[in-house]
């Protein structure tokens, strides 16, 4: 007897291994072309398309060069984000259901039952044979892989490192699906139950989680806001305990997110480990249920009645709810109260998903009825479920957090006219960056400002300031990215996001609406406070910046009708940034809310945007007097109403609201070319608002026509549009303008 | 030996085998038969490892059987529909259970491949229902077992084959000891190679006997008494298990032996009397009818 052999006897495990191998020989031979497609074949054209790419658009360079923009073909489709781990799902599930396939029928289970093998043994043989094969398999091509990659100049020594750990997850997630789903195949009785039961043990989690996030707390969660998309995968993804598929996935996301980082692969191990250790467990679960699995155990539905009563619920209360969900939002019904239909329809899945299961356990229609108080549990379960989300019943929408738990907060707007980059250069999402770095230290207005905003979200209250203001109405800049006229204003307040970085780690975020009549010096406190003009303007960052990079490109004024510019160095940079620095004091909800800027400062390297681009962006408000002592130091100041010799006629469109419900009445117009009215109006213009926090005003736009010549500094424009508010207008030119209805709001 | 010891087995709430005890000597041919349902083909499955009683225990050579590969090596189970590799030929079987069986005797099964004129090259899959037998078979035999259990393996083969077969065990059963365990609905096969006979019905066995001596114990006479009394002394003096009377001529089946028979019915006056052999099968349908499995039952409902 060998040192290689089993217990009691002397069976070598070469010789079972080889004979186990036979009997699977299909899916090595699956498993084997689709390598050869994707690892070979695949490989190799993904390459030669990314060499005459980088010939056709990249300027010619060194090899080095070459190969590092074709070791991301190489990672594309071999490494740590490629698409190795969807074959590697196919074949853990096709292998988990081929090797103990062999239970399902008396023929077979009396073969190898009925040889001197222990089930220990057996158990171990069989599942080491797929497990070890994939993972040779899946060695073989990978090396192959980087072996066609390295001798088409399309591998660096990182991305072997990537491409090799790539291997590991792809065996790590071999290892939990191919446990997953010979459990599932050991717990049933058939092929069609173990199906079913390894789609639910694999994605369920998976499921019911989408459903909770994605579903039902962005449905009935007034305030729910998801900070995925904003903070990237690295902050927002947590790992899922029961789901391996979810974990090999986050893992991805999260290592893309952080790629350029130097220890990329640290935020990937929580998953892996997590995932391991579910993997073992269930792996344990596995051999437990092999070894008690009785031979008899063929025929239908599952070997133990708890499983199937289990999975019957985790299958029916998501989803009925699932169902009452959709009825909801089909009937915009989902902050209304609870409709009949949609308790019908929650009632109605979960019956029918109790009886499909019985029906499918046990391999008869008959068996429908069977069971029956389980509707009832999975029935009231859903209610239940439903009704939390629903009604809110732990008040997500209302909580605010214990202020001496809380270490910083912050309150900002999702979009603003603002660019902010990093250190490096990089582009910074506005969001991000404020989420991750304001600090506003009045916590007490931040929280009274979100109390009020969660509210109005949640009691509906936001359609009350939520109407159509009429065509003529000027938006803010946050509404839609630039000013925009014809659109339309809508909003009598602000959407915005507070977020709570609690001193636990934890980060609670809400989205709330702050009405336009909230107390402004409320909001004062908060945006006219250090921490949220630090963050939200970032000039700290451009001074990082500048200690890196030599900053340097033309500096422009911009006034709407007309622009100057000049060049500039680090030094006025500098000193540009100082100024606007000191004038922020001024900056608060109140400026931001009502005022237009009377200028926009450009910064730009030479209007090359597609390198390196600095590209800045100042609002100037006539309070910046440092600003404009700058602008006026450097020659670049350009008054911000043009003059009036230039213009040949003045258009006035203006929208009349209902003084009491503010939507709209009618749109109505007039002409002026009369010097004397010129005068008076271009006197009156403002320049269209900038802020994120603008309100929606009652201002209506003018649309001034100049004529030929140069003007104060560069023309841009042979039109300007502008705002001019109805009450300051003089009373004849306001009569003339509304005695010309030209459109009526319905 | 094996011993089946107060085993019982039930397939969720039904009972198969119920608190059976058998003990199955070395080197005879045991046959065992038994009604539809009776417990036959699972009492084999727990013999050979397959299914796991309930309760009781079976042994082997003085080893459990279940889980242990030190006495499951002593046993080859041949099933009913036995199961064959896709795509596989006798060749890829044998070197298959030449892995798992390390007594197998290869030349054997080339010779016997040969004697029984199967391809070796040729899939199974193309095999007649009596070839797979016979390839079964002749894996059994060659796979160097002390216990061959065999599940209705003879009815699915000719004539020629069944005696070819029978040759086979009883050569096997002289040169090594086999131990062959039949179970088969041809009463008339059993009774021309079994040595002993168990009898199963409704999980329960209703006799383990040695041929022979079940043929000596249960006999079938036909009688013509003169008189009343006389038959009323006859019943009394014998243990009758079926009794039919079809005008004068009454018709016993009685536990008892042919000496004792003979006595009685020397000692009571008959107009006619005349003992009569019993087949395996009449000894089968005499004592199920007894326990309730009556044809006639079968045909009234």
């Amino acid at each position: 007897m060998t040192s290689k052999t089993l217990s009691l006897h002397d069976i070598k495990i070469k010789d079972l291994q080889t004979e186990i191998s036979k009997r699977h020989i299909w899916i090595n031979a699956i498993s084997v072309l689709i390598m050869v497609c994707y690892y070979i074949l695949g490989l190799i054209l993904n390459l030669a398309r990314g060499r005459r790419l980088y010939r056709l658009y990249d300027s010619p360079g060194s090899d080095v060069t070459m190969r590092q923009y074709l070791s991301g073909y190489t990672g594309q489709m071999i490494g740590m984000n490629s698409a190795t781990c969807v074959i590697t799902i196919v074949i853990a599930v096709l292998s988990g259901f081929a090797v103990f396939y062999f239970l399902y029928k008396t023929q077979s289970v009396d073969f190898y039952l009925s040889q001197p093998i222990t089930r220990k043994c057996q158990f171990i043989n069989i599942y080491l044979n797929g497990l070890c094969t994939f993972a040779v398999l899946d060695l073989i091509f990978t090396i192959t892989g980087i072996g066609i990659a390295g001798a088409m100049n399309a591998m660096t020594i990182a991305g072997i490192g990537y491409v090799l750990i790539n291997y590991l997850r792809n065996v790590l997630l071999f290892f939990a699906l191919y446990n997953l789903t010979i459990l599932a195949v050991l717990v049933s009785r058939n092929l069609l139950t173990a199906v079913i039961v390894a789609f639910i043990f694999i994605t369920g989690d998976m499921l019911i989680s989408t459903l909770i996030e994605g579903g039902l707390k962005s449905t009935y969660f007034a305030t729910y806001y998801n900070p995925r998309y904003v903070l990237g995968a690295r902050l927002t993804e947590t790992p899922h305990i029961l789901s391996p598929l979810y974990n090999h996935f986050a893992g991805m996301r999260v290592f893309s997110d952080i790629y350029e980082e130097a220890n990329p692969l640290s935020g990937i191990f929580k998953f892996d480990i997590l995932t391991l250790v579910f993997s073992i467990v269930v792996l344990m679960l596995a051999y437990k249920a092999y070894m008690v699995r009785k031979a008899e155990d063929i025929g239908t539905g599952v070997t133990y009645p708890i499983i199937k009563n289990i999975l019957k619920l985790i299958v029916a209360i998501p989803m009925a709810i699932t169902a009452a969900m959709i009825v909801d939002i089909a009937l915009e019904n989902t902050f209304g109260g609870y409709s009949v239909m949609s308790v019908i329809i929650l009632i109605f899945v979960a019956a029918i998903v109790c009886m499909l299961t019985e029906v499918i356990c046990a391999g008869n229609i008959k068996a429908a009825f069977k069971n029956i108080w389980h509707f009832l549990i999975a029935g009231i379960c859903a209610i239940a479920v439903f009704a939390i989300f629903k009604s809110d019943v732990f008040g997500y929408d209302s909580f605010v957090p214990d202020l001496s738990k809380v270490e910083s907060c912050a309150l900002f707007k999702e979009y603003s006219y603002r660019t902010m980059y990093d250190e490096n250069g990089e582009f910074l999402n506005t969001s991000r960056y404020s989420l991750m770095n304001m600090d506003i230290e009045d916590k007490e207005s931040v929280a009274k400002i979100a109390e009020l905003g969660q509210a109005t979200i949640r009691n509906n209250r936001i359609f009350q300031n939520y109407v159509y203001r009429g065509a003529a109405i000027p938006e803010s800049a946050a509404m839609s990215d630039t000013v925009t006229y014809g659109m339309g204003g809508y909003t009598l307040g602000n959407d915005a996001i507070v977020s709570y970085r609690l001193k636990n780690g934890k980060i609670v975020i809400r989205n709330i609406y702050i009405p336009s009549d909230i107390d402004e010096d409320l909001m004062n406190n908060v945006i006219g406070s250090d921490g949220y003009r630090d963050c939200a303007f970032g000039l700290d960052l451009i001074k990082k910046r500048m200690e890196k990079e030599n900053l340097t490109g033309r500096m422009s004024y911009d006034v709407g009708f007309a622009a100057s510019n000049m060049a500039f160095s680090e030094e006025m940079l500098a000193e540009f940034l100082d100024c606007y620095d000191k004038d922020l004091e001024n900056y608060d909800y109140s400026l931001a809310a009502h005022e237009s800027p009377v200028g926009l400062v450009n910064c730009d390297n030479n209007m090359q945007m597609y390198t390196n681009s600095i590209y800045y962006t100042f609002a100037v408000y006539k309070e910046y007097t440092n600003t404009l002592e700058f602008l006026k130091k450097y020659n670049i100041y350009t008054e911000s109403n043009p003059s009036p010799e230039s213009v040949v006629k003045a258009d006035i469109y203006m929208t009349v609201c209902d003084e009491e419900t503010q939507r709209a009445l009618y749109d109505c117009n007039a002409v002026f070319s009369e010097k004397e009215n010129i005068e008076r109006i271009v006197g009156l213009i403002e320049m269209a608002p900038t802020d994120e926090w603008f309100l929606s005003a009652d201002g209506c736009n003018v649309t001034l026509t100049f004529n030929a010549g140069p003007q104060e500094g560069d023309t841009l424009l042979n039109e300007y549009t502008a705002v001019i508010y109805p009450e300051k207008m003089p009373e004849d030119i306001l009569k003339k303008i509304m005695e010309n209805v030209v459109y009526v709001y319905n | 030996m094996i011993e089946i010891i107060n085993i019982s087995k039930s397939y969720d709430k039904y009972p198969a085998v119920r608190s059976l005890n058998m003990i199955i000597n070395e080197h005879e041919v045991f046959g065992m038969v038994g009604t539809n349902g009776a417990g036959k083909t699972t009492l084999l499955r727990m013999l050979a490892g397959v299914l796991r009683p309930d309760e009781g225990q079976i042994v082997i050579d003085g080893e459990n059987v279940w889980d242990n590969p030190s006495a499951k090596r002593k046993i080859f189970f041949i099933s009913d529909d036995a199961y064959f590799f896709l795509n596989s030929t006798p060749y890829d079987m044998m070197s298959y259970y030449r892995r798992i069986y390390p007594g197998f005797d290869t030349d054997r099964f080339d010779n016997l491949i040969e004697s029984f004129h199967l391809d070796p090259k040729r899939r199974i899959s193309g095999f007649s229902k009596g070839m797979r037998k016979q390839l079964s078979v002749i894996l059994g035999l060659c796979s160097g077992c002390k216990y061959l259990l065999c599940d209705e393996t003879f009815d699915g083969l000719d004539p020629v084959m069944r005696q070819a077969t029978k040759s086979l065990f009883a050569k096997d059963m002289e040169d090594r000891g086999l131990t062959p365990i039949l179970t088969s609905h041809n009463l008339r096969e059993l009774e021309d190679i079994c040595d002993h006979v168990g009898l199963l019905h409704e999980g329960g066995i209703l006799l383990s006997k040695d041929i022979n001596d079940m043929k000596l114990n249960i006999n079938k006479l036909q009688v013509v008494f003169t008189s009343d009394e006389s038959k009323a002394k006859l019943e009394n003096l014998l243990e009758v298990i079926i009794h039919n009377e079809q005008g004068r001529l009454n018709t016993y089946t009685v536990r008892n032996n042919s000496e004792q028979v003979e006595k009685v019915l020397s000692e009571t006056d008959t107009v006619f009397a005349e003992l009569l052999p019993l087949t395996l099968e009449e000894i089968f349908i005499s004592e199920t009818e007894v326990v309730g499995y009556d044809i006639k039952n079968i045909i009234l409902a």
